[in-house]
């Protein structure tokens, strides 16, 4: 199976973690693990995109303005998971899913944009967005004893 | 060349325009200008980010210029990028000077939404435009890491690691290892990239909380990640300019800088220690982890001495017996070494946790950053425009302008800053309106050493100026 396949399997598989809110419909998570738990969609999004889009390292890349949705696409994924939405996205499943499948969407657009202009840039975008989707659990809605 | 001078001009500018506001700051510091309280917070707030966006500007000119010689980059990707800088500037500015913004570039959480004295629309137009310089900042780091890897085939090929650890098989094959110019747009790249998504992340966790005050945000995971953001950009506006000494400094001497293996080295560990120094600027926040506190400081030490050794050591070198002219670009490149050194020196010193429980929010902090930006990454700037301006008319500055230029940026540097260190060490406070005693003395002093800076800045625009006007005898470097 080559790269590209594979990536079709990991985002199938995404895909389809991203319906989780219709089997468990009631589930109260904290704030910070649903972060971590979008993290992981994020990274199998980012991977998928990565693997999708990859070309080998010798070609030359495409369009410097791929640059443009690689860069804003995290911003994106970031405003998305804005914290006091999760309360409503939880009696919401559809909505929830769809929360979901935006999040995926972003971190695929983020990696495979900048994969599209330079291979081997998309891991870097990619590590840079899981970086931000990880350190959100520990203070973006959520305080851990030190005020609000 | 068009990027360049556009991204030059436009940082040198807003360089220019903060100076005023500094030396305004000063004069009230010493009781020679009434200004009110909340209008110098207001412009304190101003003046912190406008000169590091100013460095930054400028540094990113001069990089993407030099990064552009060896790969072909897309201009109008900069000019987008340089969209967002200035839609950012502008954003700033209107949130201080009609809005009144007063809680500082640190923007600590939650001090920008709890007892302001100004509207709530003047903090959100700040975030917002501090946000819109991050993603300009990110979409040039991006393109030039992403041609770098074109170029290189990878990261380990872009940041010499073959050449390292292969060397003969590496020199066997007929390679050559990046260039010093690359290596620091390589780390200036990936940790642009490392603090900028740090920086829009508590960006946009900020935004929220303006838009939907029911966001909470953690206070201490704000001020980590405000502060790896905001040292990491500040310190790699040095590494932008740094990059300038590579190329400027052999077309003065006339003698190559190559890359070796312990530049390479150092740059790994800039690469890697950049993004975790900032921990030195959470010492007083105890419930931090304590680990942390001892990786911040052997952090400062091995992110900035092994690069300076090498850079200085291997400079000196070149200029050692070369018969270099000392026209304005070359002063400007040697004195910036200088400048460099005193100023990483005072803040490694302020790093050392001993030193930083007497030096911590003292006036030495400000001490060592004008050091570091006025003495040593505006002096690269403006080596590298003057280094250009002489080539192409291939003339230099008479000796009387040098003398001028000279008294005023290094003389009046030395009357500006010096006084920053004495306060700092006898223990006033930053960032107070009204300063404890000696405080307003030394703000008075320091006051004319920056007039004297002002009179060094215009001589040299008067003569950048007339370099620019006179005759293109040949192309620019």
């Amino acid at each position: 199976m080559n790269r590209r396949n594979i990536g079709f399997v990991v985002i199938a598989l995404t895909a389809l973690a991203a319906l989780v809110p219709f089997v468990d419909r009631h589930a109260e998570l904290p704030i910070w693990q649903h972060h971590l738990l979008h993290a992981a969609l994020m990274a199998g999004g980012g991977i998928a995109g990565i693997l999708v889009s990859a070309r080998p390292r010798s070609t030359s890349g495409g369009s410097a303005f791929w640059l443009l949705p690689a860069t804003i696409a995290p911003l994106l994924a970031m405003l998305a998971m804005w914290p006091s939405a999760y309360g409503y996205f939880e009696m919401h499943p559809i909505g929830h899913a769809i929360e979901h499948f935006t999040l995926i969407a972003l971190a695929f657009t983020a990696t495979a944009s900048a994969e599209c202009y330079a291979a081997g840039l998309g891991w870097i975008v990619g590590g840079a967005m899981i970086f931000m989707a990880v350190a959100a659990a520990r203070g973006f809605g959520v305080t851990f004893g030190n005020g609000s | 060349m068009k990027i360049m001078w556009t991204y030059i001009v436009a940082g040198l500018t807003i360089f220019g325009l903060m100076l005023l506001v500094g030396i305004g700051l000063r004069a009230s510091q010493a009781g020679w200008l009434p200004i009110d309280p909340g209008t110098f917070y207001s412009l304190l707030s101003l003046h912190g980010v406008g000169m590091i966006t100013a460095m930054a500007i400028a540094g990113l000119g001069l990089l993407w210029y030099l990064v552009d010689r060896d790969i072909q980059l897309d201009a109008r990707l900069a000019m987008l990028a340089f969209v967002f800088f200035a839609l950012g500037v502008l954003a700033v500015i209107v949130s201080v000077i009609f809005g009144h913004y007063g809680a500082l570039w640190t923007m600590l959480y939650p001090l920008p939404f709890v007892g302001t004295t100004w509207p709530s629309w003047a903090t959100g137009l700040w975030l917002i435009g501090v946000a819109l310089v991050m993603l300009g900042f990110m979409l040039i780091c991006a393109q030039l890491l992403g041609a770098i890897l074109r170029q290189y085939g990878g990261l380990g090929s872009a940041l010499g690691i073959d050449y390292v650890f292969h060397r003969k098989r590496f020199e066997a094959a007929g390679k050559h290892p990046p260039s010093p110019q690359i290596l620091a747009a390589t780390v200036v790249s990936i940790d642009g990239l490392i603090g900028g998504a740090s920086g829009l992340l508590v960006g946009i966790a900020m935004i929220a909380h303006w838009l939907d005050p029911h966001v909470v945000i953690d206070p201490l995971w704000a001020k980590n990640l405000t502060y790896q953001f905001g040292h990491t950009f500040a310190n790699l506006t040095m590494y932008m300019a740094v990059a300038g000494i590579y190329v400027a400094l052999p077309i003065c001497t006339k003698r190559a800088y190559h890359s070796s293996v312990p530049l390479v080295v150092a740059c790994w560990g800039t690469l890697v220690f950049v993004i975790i120094a900032y921990f030195h600027h959470l010492y007083m926040d105890f419930v931090q982890w304590p680990a942390v506190q001892y990786i911040g400081e052997i952090s400062s030490y091995l992110a900035a001495v092994p690069v300076v050794v090498v850079t200085v050591f291997g400079g000196l070198m070149l200029i050692h017996r070369s018969g270099m002219k000392w026209t304005l670009g070359s002063t400007f490149f040697f004195a910036g070494m200088v400048g460099w050194i005193v100023g990483g020196s005072a803040a490694i010193l302020d790093a050392t946790i001993p030193f930083n429980v007497d030096l911590h929010n003292t006036l030495w902090v400000p001490a060592h950053f004008h050091t570091y930006l006025l003495e040593g990454v505006l002096l690269f700037i403006l080596g590298w425009v003057f280094v250009s301006l002489e080539q192409r008319a291939d003339s230099s500055s008479n000796a009387f302008v040098r003398w001028i230029v000279g008294l005023g940026i290094f003389g009046g540097g030395a009357l500006f800053l010096i006084p920053f260190y004495i306060a700092g060490a006898a223990g006033v406070p930053r960032r107070y309106a009204t300063e404890p005693a000696p405080g307003p003395f030394w703000a008075g002093v320091a006051t004319l050493g920056a007039l004297l800076v002002l009179v060094g800045v215009l001589a040299a625009l008067v003569e950048g100026i007339r370099l620019a006007r006179a005759p293109a005898v040949r192309a620019a470097e």
